[in-house]
């Protein structure tokens, strides 16, 4: 088989050379290595078969050109056919062109679509922020008026409503949004704020004066015997603390109101008492001043007790809140409360202080006023600790218990000085007369009430000092008077009986100790005197005080120069002495020694204490006697004649009889 | 803060020491008092409490036993709508005495006026001199209501306050207590409009609650 093919066309060289080049050897190689069962090679064969007829020479010398021919008709045809795929592929580039053409416009008109979405897109970005924001502005201009301004409801209520707990809280509120636009108001936002505190001010104006006309009334309707204010009114009163002008009018208003219904009631229970006479007018006791005046301070006691209490729970209402700085405001809480209750009871001083010195000054007893005076203090005290300083109950209390102290030592001084200056006489009974014992149970009376004041234990000495200076003095120096009035024996007894009475008096009662001692000291020397006296008295009974006399006279002498004897005196001869001895012998020793003054002292024991005092006495005297008599210097011959009995012996009779 | 209805006046009386400023201070604040001094011419004290579904507010005048104060405190009577004597369980005299005090209220207060009796210091009854039975009867014969109670624990001691006041009450229900009077010892807390309508219709003041 023939290895020429298209494929190979230098095959022929190989067959032609002897000597194998390496073309040839490359191309025996190439045959050798042909693989005849490749399908190329059938399908090129199968192709051969087609066109090449015969195994002829010229076929084998054409069959280059042949396929060659055949080759370009192939590419020919190709080529033709290719013509209409060109054409296709023109119009499909054609198409492509256009297809990009548009898409690249498309492309265009997207990107600038995209560039004016962007925009658009940036703007309501822009817008929403700018809403936001205007949201929240919104917002924070709601809660800003919700909290600065009123509601038109509010304000309606605060222009026309009635006063009720709303009107009082809007009222709180307007207070309110004053006080916090102020403090914004140093920070920011001056114009708004300005109109806001502006409104808020008119409307408060608005607001407090209505609130002030409606309490004006309230207040003027609080009933005088009601115990309470509504509690609606206390809110109001609360409210409008912070008005203070307003505050302090209504403030007086209601104490104006309580002070004339107390003054009602007051006057309704002095004159009228209970309907159907229980309880009974408190006048009807007029004649009884203790009663009368008592009633009518624990009346106004009672009624001061209730209206404290009713201002306490108004004023406890009307208190700033605690949250507020209030150490200050309590204070000041208080001094109105107290100038409030002061006012309510300026209600009734006058008629107290009309009725208390009519009845002063119609009383003629001592004592009496002097109770009253008491009374008066124990109220001075009970009423003014519930008042505040200076109020005019107080006051009037105070210028009533003066003028009771200033009447009682009117009365006192005159009644004693009345005694001094016509001393009652001294009764036979040398006794206390019975105007010194009706004055000084007078001043027992006046002492025990005292007793049973309110003074304290360490004021009442100084406090009472003028009582005994004015009672007691005048009383004793009345007393000396009668005594120096009679014989000074009876007088000194006269004297120590009264000091005596008087000193019982005044050991009674602490705060008057202080007098005691002097007192004693009076009474020992009026009884000293006393005693003296009767001992006198006894001796000259006996005819013994001239010899008594003269026995003193005749020792003093004796120291002198005269020498003259005792015997040799008139009236101290033997006899005369004996007779006269005898005389008191006699009365020694049958005890009828007649103690007849020191008897009439009227405590026991100072009586038998006076009567052993005068035994001394008398036992002195004759011892003095005894002893000139029986001196060798008297000049008596025989003294034991005259002298029957020794001092020693004459003693002991003596005080056996005491 | 409570608004009260009425106020209720009490005065407190008996002999010195029996207790009566102690009971008052156990009313009033609940506590017992160990050194409590004589009491000088009259103290007053109020407790706010709840009777038959009223507030009440009772306004109580304690006075001093000791006789120098008598003239004073006798004055304390007038317009009371209730009067407690006090006497002590363990002292004989203070019981023997409450015929004097009895007098006393009687010739001082109002007819209505509401009439307690207590026996104090129910916590020494071990000491007692005076016996419930006796008591008891002295209190019934002079229509007394009567409790014992002690000042110190606290026994009884609201209850014979509430028990005088719920008398008091009844007494205003039933018109025996005219509240139109200025003095009847109970002050009302309405305005007088609706207090003169009270009066005429105490029923109708029951039924009214504010």
């Amino acid at each position: 088989m023939s290895n020429g093919s298209e494929n190979h066309p230098s095959a022929g060289s190989l067959v032609g050379g002897p000597t194998p080049s390496p073309a040839i050897a490359k191309k025996v190689k190439k045959v050798v290595e042909l693989r005849l069962d490749a399908p190329e090679l059938s399908a090129a064969l199968d192709q051969l078969t087609e066109f090449y007829g015969a195994n002829t020479l010229e076929n084998r010398r054409n069959l280059k050109s042949c396929i060659e021919k055949r080759g370009i008709d192939v590419n020919h045809q190709f080529i033709n056919c290719f013509e209409d795929v060109m054409k296709k592929l023109d119009h499909v580039e054609n198409y492509v062109m256009k297809l990009s053409d548009c898409s690249q416009r498309m492309q265009q008109r997207l990107h600038t679509a995209q560039t004016t979405t962007a925009q658009v897109l940036k703007l309501t970005e822009q817008l929403q922020k700018k809403e936001h924001t205007a949201e929240a502005h919104k917002n924070l201009v709601l809660a800003f008026l919700d909290r600065f301004r009123l509601k038109p409801s509010e304000m309606q209520l605060l222009q026309t409503g009635e006063v009720s707990d709303p009107f009082l809280e809007v009222l709180d509120r307007v207070g309110q949004i004053q006080s916090e636009s102020k403090q914004l108001l140093r920070v920011h936002h001056k114009t708004a704020l300005m109109d806001i505190v502006d409104e808020a001010a008119s409307l408060q104006e608005k607001g407090f004066d209505r609130l002030y006309r409606w309490l004006q009334k309230e207040l003027s309707n609080v009933q005088g015997d009601s115990s309470d204010v509504p509690l609606l009114v206390k809110k109001g009163l609360k409210t409008l603390r912070s008005r203070s002008a307003l505050y302090k009018v209504c403030l007086e208003d209601l104490a104006v109101s309580r002070r004339q219904a107390l003054h009602k009631r007051f006057v309704a229970a002095l004159s009228r008492g209970g309907p159907g006479g229980t309880p009974k007018p408190i006048e009807i006791h007029a004649h009884d001043p203790l009663r009368y005046i008592g009633d009518m301070l624990a009346w106004v006691h009672q009624a001061l007790a209730s209206e404290r209490e009713l201002l306490a729970s108004l004023f406890i209402a009307t208190r700033p809140d605690s949250s507020e700085p209030s150490k200050m405001n309590s204070v000041t809480a208080r001094v109105e409360e107290d100038k409030v209750l002061a006012g309510v009871l300026d209600g009734v001083s006058s008629t107290v202080q009309a009725r208390v010195e009519a009845v002063l000054q119609s009383q003629s007893s001592a004592v009496l006023i002097f109770k009253l005076g008491n009374l008066l203090l124990f109220y001075l005290h009970t009423i003014g600790g519930l008042l505040p300083d200076g109020a005019s109950l107080t006051s009037t209390i105070q210028g009533c218990h003066k003028l009771a102290g200033k009447l009682f030592m009117e009365l006192l001084t005159a009644s004693s000085q009345r005694l001094y200056k016509q001393p009652p006489p001294c009764p036979s009974t040398l006794a206390p007369h019975n105007d010194i014992l009706a004055a000084l149970e007078e001043l027992k009376e006046v002492m025990s009430s005292f007793d049973a004041s309110l003074i304290p234990a360490r004021l009442r000495e100084n406090y009472f000092k003028p009582v005994v200076e004015e009672g007691v003095e005048p009383l004793i120096g009345a007393c000396a008077l009668s005594a120096n009035a009679i014989t000074p024996a009876e007088g000194s007894i006269y004297l120590v009986n009264c000091l005596l009475a008087i000193q019982t008096l005044l050991q009674r009662y602490d705060f008057c100790a202080w007098r005691i001692p002097r007192l004693q000291n009076q009474i020992a020397q009026a009884l000293e005197q006393g005693i003296k006296e009767q001992v006198l008295i006894i001796m000259r009974q006996c005819n013994l005080d001239d010899k008594m006399y003269s026995v003193r006279s005749w020792k003093s002498e004796q120291r002198g120069e005269g020498m003259e004897s005792l015997s040799g005196m008139v009236g101290m001869d033997p006899l005369a002495l004996s007779i006269s001895l005898k005389q008191f012998y006699g009365v020694v020793l049958t005890s009828s020694l007649e103690y007849r003054y020191v008897d009439r002292l009227s405590t026991s024991s100072i009586r038998s204490s006076a009567r052993s005092k005068v035994a001394a006495g008398i036992t002195q005297s004759y011892k003095e006697l005894y002893d000139a008599i029986i001196s060798p210097e008297s000049g008596y011959r025989e003294p034991h004649a005259i002298l029957l009995h020794g001092p020693q012996q004459i003693e002991s009779l003596l005080m056996g009889s005491v | 803060m409570s608004q009260f209805e009425y106020i209720f006046k009490y005065i407190i009386i008996g002999d010195m020491g029996v207790g009566k400023s102690c009971l008052l201070q156990q009313f009033t604040e609940k506590r017992f008092p160990e050194d409590q001094p004589h009491t000088i011419g009259i103290e007053f004290g109020t407790r706010v409490c709840e009777v038959n579904g009223k507030v009440i507010k009772l306004q109580i005048w304690d006075t001093a036993g000791q006789e120098r104060f008598r003239a004073v405190t006798r004055s304390y009577y007038r317009g009371a709508a209730g009067a407690i004597m006090v006497y002590d369980i363990t002292t004989r005299s203070s019981f023997n005495h409450l015929a004097t005090w009895l007098t006393d209220a009687r010739n001082h207060t109002n007819p209505s006026t509401v009439m307690m009796l207590i026996g104090n210091k129910l916590d020494m009854a071990k000491q007692r001199e005076v016996s419930f039975e006796e008591a008891d009867a002295f209190a019934k014969d002079n229509g007394l209501i009567y409790l014992e109670a002690s000042a110190k624990t606290g026994q009884n001691v609201e209850e014979a306050f509430l028990r005088t006041a719920r008398k008091i009450y009844e007494n205003i229900q039933s018109g025996a207590l005219d509240l139109n009077a200025a003095e009847s010892g109970v002050v009302s807390n309405r305005t007088r409009s609706n207090r003169i309508k009270a009066g005429q219709t105490p029923t109708n003041a029951s039924s009214c609650s504010c």
